[in-house]
């Protein structure tokens, strides 16, 4: 029972600490607000911002025909001591 | 990254609202009497958006390069072709391709071209300048007194008159960088006023150092700002800064200073052990041991409205791991398992980039060239055979200081381990925030966890638009969306 209790606590902990995470922009002197989500055409790529106008901004977007996904190092370490 | 030019080429116009919600998406048509044209760009020119396409006729050996205007709501190109400018042209990959210079008003536009060259013949290139209706102002084709193998053009700029200015490095021998330890280059200026019709050369060396990277802007008052680094060692180091201004209505250069960066700060992430061996290089004055910053490509020079200047600078390059096939798996050659003779037995060899974007340093410089502060923001990323997708940052100037804005792993927050993390794409990333303010303090925190958003943020992608407001673009799959960062 105990036990159980205190697995809820970790996980409430964790759950909260990653939501603040999200959130935590209060201590910073800036405020992310995202628009709604959008479908691209297939294998294509955001490449440019344009220009700017008064009520918004001009965006380019090109097809692609290389990879994109990120993928960390074979066995390496991640961190450099300072 | 975008490669295989030859695929047919699809390029889509799109509109954002300030709400960061996509108003209109259409697709640019790049064919012309059932031939297909080339994508070159699209500008934003005096409030007007125009799609840029080229032709090259392999007959003729000449490259064509045509203009639409596309209406500003419907973003539909208007169905006048006009051709704004042609260039000789053999092979449409190598030659007569075209970039583009907007002026700091928005008013001129420089459209360059080099042009095509037989080896140890003189450098060539056109230029055209254009009006903020793109009527053409006027236009020329240089040859300069130097071989083409012998100059490189490094950027080029036009002013609110129409002036253009050209940054060029020069090399004096086939050593192209050094001979016994000296430069061998020098970076030239060419300046074409009154609309081409007066000329001017300046060139730029600092003695016995080297200049490892140099850019410049147009001031408000016509002046040219210069500034970039230099390094006692080679052309891949950093020891300090280069600053002056040219006026090319004077034909003076002014406040011409090199600095050099204090210790504390070339050795700001050093173990105790190296700073110890750099104190000692510094003191015995060894040049070859003495403490520099390696491998920053300078990405900004934002003026000042007193004349200075603020350098923006990340360190960036790309490592080159080669493995070979083995009936065990794929090994890098420093594996105990590598076998160099699985080679001639399997012919397979596997190549990987990895593309490393680390540190971003901002150098404050007083209008007279002196260092007033310099800060490092602390970063590292690092991702395989991707070009760097998600990483580098993105920048906004507002009137309390700079923002960046970058991918870093979650471990770099709340933790005082002394140890800084790399980020590498996983799941466990977050978008960070640093701030430089006007003193150079430097404050990091992070944003949001990309989890959470549901996107990953693009920094490349991302782009101030407003005095105190930045365009964030996350993508996931395909799916993608724009967020309004605002700086309170």
């Amino acid at each position: 029972m105990r036990q159980n209790i205190l697995k809820g606590f970790i996980f409430f902990a964790f759950f909260f600490l990653g939501k603040n995470l999200a959130t935590a922009q209060t201590d910073l002197p800036a405020k992310l607000t995202w628009g709604p989500d959008n479908n691209e055409p297939g294998n294509t790529v955001a490449t440019k911002v344009i220009g700017i106008a008064p009520d918004g901004f001009y965006v380019l977007r090109q097809k692609c025909f290389a990879t994109r996904t990120p993928s960390p190092r074979f066995g390496s370490s991640s961190s450099i001591g300072t | 990254m975008l490669r295989n030019t030859n695929a047919k080429p699809k390029v889509w116009v799109e509109f954002f609202n300030r709400d960061m919600k996509l108003v209109r998406s259409e697709e640019m048509d790049l064919k012309y009497k059932r031939k297909q044209r080339d994508f070159e760009n699209v500008l934003y020119l005096g409030g007007k958006l125009y799609l840029l396409s080229s032709f090259n006729n392999t007959a003729k050996k000449r490259n064509y390069l045509f203009k639409q205007e596309l209406s500003t709501k419907s973003l539909v190109p208007g169905k006048t072709l006009d051709m704004v400018c042609e260039t000789e042209a053999r092979n449409k990959e190598v030659e007569g391709t075209f970039a583009y210079s907007i002026s700091k008003d928005s008013s001129k536009l420089l459209i360059y071209n080099e042009l095509p060259y037989e080896k140890k013949d003189p450098e060539r290139f056109g230029f055209r300048v254009f009006d903020q209706n793109f009527q053409l102002a006027w236009e020329k084709n240089i040859v300069l007194p130097y071989n083409d193998d012998k100059f490189t053009v490094e950027e080029y700029r036009v002013d609110n008159e129409g002036n253009v200015f050209l940054l060029g490095v020069l090399y004096e021998d086939d050593a192209k960088w050094r001979r016994r330890g000296s430069p061998t280059y020098k970076y030239i200026v060419l300046a074409y006023m009154d609309n081409g019709t007066a000329f001017e050369e300046y060139r730029i060396d600092l003695a016995d150092k080297f200049i490892t990277d140099l850019t410049f802007r147009i001031g408000n008052d016509g002046k040219l700002v210069f500034s970039g680094f230099y390094s006692e060692r080679g052309t891949y180091s950093v020891k300090g800064t280069y600053f002056f201004h040219l006026d090319p209505k004077s034909r003076a250069v002014q406040d011409r200073k090199a600095t050099e960066f204090d210790f504390n700060f070339l050795t700001a992430f050093m173990s105790d052990r190296n700073k110890q061996k750099a104190l000692e290089a510094v003191e015995k004055n060894d040049t070859r041991k003495a403490p520099e910053l390696y491998d920053y490509s300078l990405d900004e020079l934002i003026l000042r409205s007193d004349g200075g200047a603020v350098l923006v600078a990340e360190q960036y390059f790309v490592e080159q791991e080669n493995y070979r096939n083995s009936p065990y798996g794929l090994y890098p050659y420093y594996s105990p398992f590598y076998d160099p003779f699985y080679y001639n037995r399997y012919g397979q060899t596997q190549t990987d980039y990895y593309y490393h974007y680390n540190d971003i340093i901002v150098v404050n410089i007083s209008p007279t060239g002196e260092i007033e502060w310099s800060a490092r923001i602390p970063k590292r990323q690092e991702t395989r055979n991707d070009g760097g997708y998600y990483s580098s940052y993105a920048m906004a100037t507002t009137r309390d200081g700079f923002f960046f804005l970058f991918n870093d792993d979650s471990r770099n927050f709340g933790r005082d381990d002394g140890k800084l993390y790399t980020y590498t794409g996983g799941n466990n990333s977050v978008v960070a925030l640093a701030q430089v303010n006007i003193k150079g303090e430097v404050s990091v925190a992070p944003l949001t966890s990309n989890r959470d958003a549901g996107v990953t943020v693009r920094p490349k992608m991302c782009k101030q638009i407003g005095k105190r407001e930045m365009a964030v673009l996350g993508e996931r799959g395909r799916g993608y969306r724009f967020g309004s960062l605002k700086f309170e």
